[in-house]
């Protein structure tokens, strides 16, 4: 398989009316419902049943169901399609929005209204259109529904804190939204074309700014290092199974959108594709350590995500520099989708179960459940974490020496260390919440179920943790990641352990402060701070309805003092302009009298 | 007389006789002069629809009078005057029952609908306009109807904006007269067609067409509110609410947007304007407009100041449509002839509710406002994040075609500036919504008295406009949409180009 062909429509289009209704069907479930869902009668009902609207989306995952189906009336020519990349997006996505789905009730405070039904149902429809869209506009209108959805489900809680993390996601999708909108229609006015396959290989044509304007635009979605500060706030902010959803899928949609639009494979972008690989390794390290520093599971959550982002930049960026090294970039990248999107689910989900549950047995089976879903991020052996690793090294040969043995033989083996630091910290920070048995004493939400949470939720933790681990062998065949023989190897198993080792090691020798260091949102905190004052000196008293009068007007009533004059004359006679507009009306039925006159 | 020429006069007078009609009666006659406004602004849709039909059938219909020799009297129905008549009679219709829900116990309803009435005709007048001449005279016209509506609180604030108003369209009028004569005098009378006429004199007369087009852009842009002539517009805000909806989205600003496209298209053409160096000027003039009218939007506390910036900025998007000089930026200008109107009116709808609802005008004073008016709220939500440009809402296929023509013809700074644009946008809508969703009030709003959550006069229009800035843009593709016309008038435009060229040069 080469990149072209995974990064567009698959070439043999199966027309077939059931594979076109369950395309439509996956993306018009969840939009209806969200529609509906505005009545609050209707929102309380469906809130029970959220899990429902994914399934379709579930069953595109088969082999079977890749083809196209064109809606000219939609949009501007609206054509969905699946294909082999988006096939195991769609699984994890479609599981992972079932599990968040079955865990509301139970986690979310206010679930039966309609702010929270609708949100999630339209970032559902989103996310899938997302997957699903094979040319720009639908692709783009996805995701900014995905991207005003996802503002809702943070701001869901309506505290200082979630509007501060709103305002702050916000600021920052706009201000995606706007590079992308540029990125885009450069991209498309160089391809000449609005289908995603084309607008990929248009920009690999020639180097072009078009392609620096997505890998922004997307990094600022999928939170890549400098573009991340939204996340740590957001996903925080959010209830858990919205947290669980924003750090599973809406983070990887970004991801989608470069791997689907960025021209790897087609052209070698040596500063472009640079510029991702230091940003995603800064990322991996940096976000780690801030990560580590905090004191909320789901702050440290949030950051470990921005930190995982980190290794998909530096594939990306490796496929940019090094066309050779595109179709196991895309692959790995793809693979990566799943396994974060699983795992960091199952650790969000973990963390409000966790809140609500003060017993001991479920405790520890818990506890065990994050530490493998941990591992799994981590790279230990037997783990999806372990192949993406695996790809990385493929991908990061293929620059070539000195950098490229380097990265392949000590930097990407060295990301499991931090990622081992940061996840073994939650995991102890979780177990020493179970300890003290505080109920709601760990997440950002109340949960309503506070005398252990439902079976509903167990089993939504249950589901993304089973996807975790199995997920990755079931798909590896379809991906282009290292063969299983090669992750057998005893080497391998040394390679894999011997950064989890560091971590942890770490992790253990380290006095970790009992309060967060480093504020949640870093960058951002100071920036805020700044643009508060500004504020202030803005709204000062007195300044805040203030139309200034325009200085061309100014001028005009000082020199045309003339015209003043018969204006005011005007309105002198303004009781009487009932009078001359009857005039004037008469005057002009008149004209109009003359002219059918002339013409009968 | 034949059917074709009674069309346009028909169109005319389903406003001009409810106006005579309106300002004869007498102030307690509400009913009467209800209904027969309604009766009209109903008549002329359907009238529209004729027409619309008509045209796509590919029927004319042309009133030509003679007023002087050499000088016609023109109203002529064709493809670009369609899209803007078309959303001219459509929101009429909506403002006329807006406004009998917003305007009910007020003091001077008679001279109200009077004029209001007659501020349609010469709208309807500036559309069919078939020459400079025409246009001239109704947007002399819609000034002068115009102005009773905006001072029609009568008290110094609404004098002082009328006057500024009166002033700068006045000025704004004369210096069109002025461009109207020279052009008479250089090249005779010209009629506007589509694909431009002015071809032929491109290279006798360069000078003086220059001379002209800058006169002929002053002049419109006035209305246009194009910086910096913009300065009535800020201020003309103390009219009622259905004024201001109509002054922004179809009537004054949006006639001022529609001549300069006229006289780009129609009297220039494209490539005449192109190759006269205009489009150059005339785009960067727009692109200043649109930033720094969206960015005086952002600090403006009251509700309808902050909309009025707002609609600088974004009419300035036709003007930029237009100067952009490709097909796919021209339909992008076109189309935000009509979503501009919808998106707009939808917000001036709002504003004015929740003052008459609520008594609020500031958007600070928004809090709680979607917990009290979740229907308004909701289609101010639909309207502002159209106008950001957010997908798949109307305004979103403005912005798209803007970009997408203006990187095709190597602007490649146009896609850059709307997505700074939509930053900006950003910036003022966004509080709006943010304010009216989540803030919470000083102290809770008082439940309304009636059913609803606001007068159905007031709820209805707001909601169908809403309900077409959504269907604008998710059924783009689908025929007779916006987008479908615009590219039909785009087609046609290129055609009507190819075909003076080949007449200009035989």
């Amino acid at each position: 398989m080469t990149a072209p062909d995974l990064a567009g429509v698959s070439a043999t289009v199966l027309s077939a009316a059931p594979l076109s209704a369950a395309v439509i069907v996956a993306v018009a479930l969840p939009l209806a419902g969200a529609v509906v869902a505005v009545a609050p009668r209707v929102a309380a009902r469906l809130a029970g049943w959220l899990w429902v609207a994914p399934l379709p989306a579930l069953a595109l995952a088969i082999p079977q169901a890749t083809g196209a189906v064109d809606l000219p009336w939609l949009l501007l020519e609206t054509r969905l399609a699946n294909d082999d990349l988006a096939r195991p997006l769609l699984a994890m996505t479609a599981v992972v929005w079932v599990a968040a789905g079955l865990a509301a009730p139970g986690l979310v405070a206010d679930v039966g209204r309609p702010r929270f039904v609708v949100a999630f149902l339209a970032a559902l429809a989103g996310n899938l259109t997302v997957l699903l869209a094979a040319d720009l506009v639908t692709f783009y209108a996805g995701f900014a529904v995905l991207t005003y959805a996802g503002y809702a489900l943070v701001a869901q809680e309506r505290t200082a804190t979630a509007w501060h993390a709103a305002r702050a996601y916000l600021a920052f999708a706009v201000l995606g939204e706007a590079l992308l909108l540029a990125g885009l229609a450069l991209a498309a006015a160089q391809a000449d074309s609005l289908a995603l396959a084309d607008v990929a290989a248009g920009l690999g044509a020639s180097p072009h700014p078009a392609a620096g304007l997505l890998l922004a635009g997307f990094g600022v979605k999928a939170g890549l290092l400098g573009l991340h500060s939204w996340l740590p706030l957001a996903h925080p902010a959010a209830p858990v199974p919205a947290s669980a959803v924003l750090s599973g899928c809406l983070i990887k949609a970004g991801v989608v959108g470069w791997v689907r639009l960025l021209p790897l494979g087609e052209i070698a972008m040596p500063v472009l594709g640079g510029i991702a690989m230091t940003l995603g390794l800064l990322g991996v390290f940096v976000a780690a350590v801030l990560g580590a520093l905090q004191h909320e599971p789901k702050t440290m959550l949030a950051y470990s995500s921005v930190s995982q982002i980190g290794l998909v930049a530096l594939a990306v960026g490796a496929g940019a520099a090094v066309p050779e090294a595109a179709v196991v970039a895309t692959g790995t990248a793809a693979l990566f989708v799943v396994v974060h999107g699983f795992a960091k689910a199952t650790l969000f989900l973990g963390t409000g179960v966790a809140a609500s549950e003060g017993r001991r047995r479920p405790g520890r089976v818990l506890l065990a459940g994050q530490a493998v879903a941990a591992l799994v991020l981590a790279g230990a052996p037997l783990g999806g974490g372990m192949l993406v690793k695996e790809g990385l090294k493929e991908a990061t040969r293929t620059l070539g020496p000195p950098l490229g043995t380097e990265l392949e033989q000590l930097v990407v083996p060295g990301t499991g260390a931090a990622t081992a630091l940061l996840l073994g910290r939650v995991v102890l920070l979780l177990a020493a919440k179970q300890r003290t048995a505080g109920a709601g004493a760990g997440g950002g939400s109340a949960a309503p179920g506070a005398g252990g949470a439902s079976a509903r939720v167990w089993s939504a933790w249950g589901l993304v943790l089973a996807g975790a681990v199995a997920a990755p062998w079931l798909l590896l065949p379809r991906t282009t990641a290292p063969a299983p023989t090669d992750v057998l190897a005893f080497g391998a198993w040394v390679e894999a352990l011997w950064p989890l080792a560091i971590g942890l090691g770490t992790l253990a020798v380290v006095r970790w402060p009992a309060r967060a260091v480093v504020p949640a949102g870093d960058l951002l905190v100071p920036l805020g701070a700044a643009a508060r004052r500004a504020g202030a000196a803005r709204h000062g008293p007195g300044a805040v309805h203030s139309v200034r009068a325009p200085r061309l007007a100014a001028m005009s009533r000082h020199a045309g003092r003339t015209v003043t004059h018969a204006v005011d004359v005007g309105e002198a006679l303004l009781g009487a302009w009932r009078r001359t507009g009857l005039v004037a009306a008469v005057l002009l039925l008149t004209l109009l009298a003359a002219l059918v006159a002339a013409r009968l | 007389m034949t059917g074709e020429a009674a069309l346009p006069l028909l169109l005319l007078a389903t406003s001009l006789l409810p106006a005579v009609v309106v300002l004869a009666l007498p102030e307690h006659r509400a009913l009467a002069r209800n209904v027969l406004t309604l009766f009209g602004a109903i008549s002329k849709v359907a009238l529209m629809a004729v027409a619309l039909l008509g045209v796509a059938q590919g029927l004319t219909f042309e009133l030509r009078y003679a007023v002087l020799p050499d000088l016609d009297l023109v109203l002529r129905v064709e493809e670009i005057p369609l899209l803007f008549l078309t959303l001219s009679a459509l929101l009429w219709l909506l403002t006329t029952v807006y406004a009998i829900g917003y305007l009910r116990g007020d003091a001077h309803q008679a001279r109200f609908f009077g004029f209001f009435n007659l501020s349609v005709a010469a709208t309807m007048g500036v559309g069919l306009a078939g020459n400079l001449f025409t246009f001239l005279v109704f947007f002399e016209l819609l000034t002068l109807s115009t102005y009773p509506l905006v001072v029609h609180k009568g008290d110094t604030k609404a004098l002082a904006g009328g006057r500024a108003y009166l002033a700068y369209a006045v000025a704004g009028g004369s210096t069109l007269f002025l461009a109207a004569v020279w052009l008479h005098v250089s090249v005779g009378p010209v009629e506007l067609v589509s694909g431009g006429v002015l071809a032929d004199h491109a290279d006798a007369h360069a000078a003086t067409l220059r001379g002209v087009f800058a006169l002929l852009v002053a002049g419109m842009g006035v209305k246009a509110a194009l910086m910096p002539l913009h300065g009535w517009l800020p201020r003309a805000m103390v009219a009622p609410a259905p004024v201001s909806a109509l002054l922004h989205a179809v009537a004054v600003v949006k006639a001022g947007a529609y001549g300069i496209v006229r006289v780009v298209v129609d009297l220039y053409g494209l490539d005449t304007a192109e190759d006269l160096g205009l489009l150059g000027p005339l785009a960067a003039l727009a692109a200043i407009t649109l930033l720094v009218g969206s960015a005086r939007a952002i600090g403006a506390d009251g509700l309808k100041a902050r909309l009025a910036y707002s609609t600088i900025g974004q009419v300035a998007l036709v003007t930029l449509g237009v100067a952009l000089g490709g097909v796919v930026a021209l339909v992008g200008g076109l189309v935000h002839l009509v979503h501009q109107g919808i998106m707009k009116v939808t917000l001036f709808y709002f504003a004015g509710s929740v003052e008459q609802e609520l008594g609020v005008s500031r958007v600070s004073e928004l809090a709680g406002v979607g917990r009290r008016m979740p229907v308004a709220m909701g289609g101010a939500t639909v309207a502002g994040l159209a106008m950001i440009g957010v997908p798949p809402l109307a305004g979103f296929v403005t912005k798209w075609h803007l970009a997408l023509g203006g990187a095709q013809d190597g602007a490649w700074w146009a896609p850059v500036l709307l997505g700074a644009s939509t930053l900006l946008t950003a910036a003022y809508v966004l509080p709006i919504l943010h304010t009216g969703w989540f803030a919470t009030p000083a102290q809770a709003w008082q439940a309304s008295a009636r059913r609803w959550e606001a007068a159905p006069t007031l709820l209805v229009p707001l909601v169908a406009t809403a309900a077409l800035t959504l269907g604008a843009g998710l059924l783009a593709g689908a025929p007779f949409s916006p987008l479908s016309w615009a590219e039909l008038v785009a087609e046609a435009v290129l055609v009507g180009e190819q075909g003076a060229e080949v007449g200009g040069r035989p």
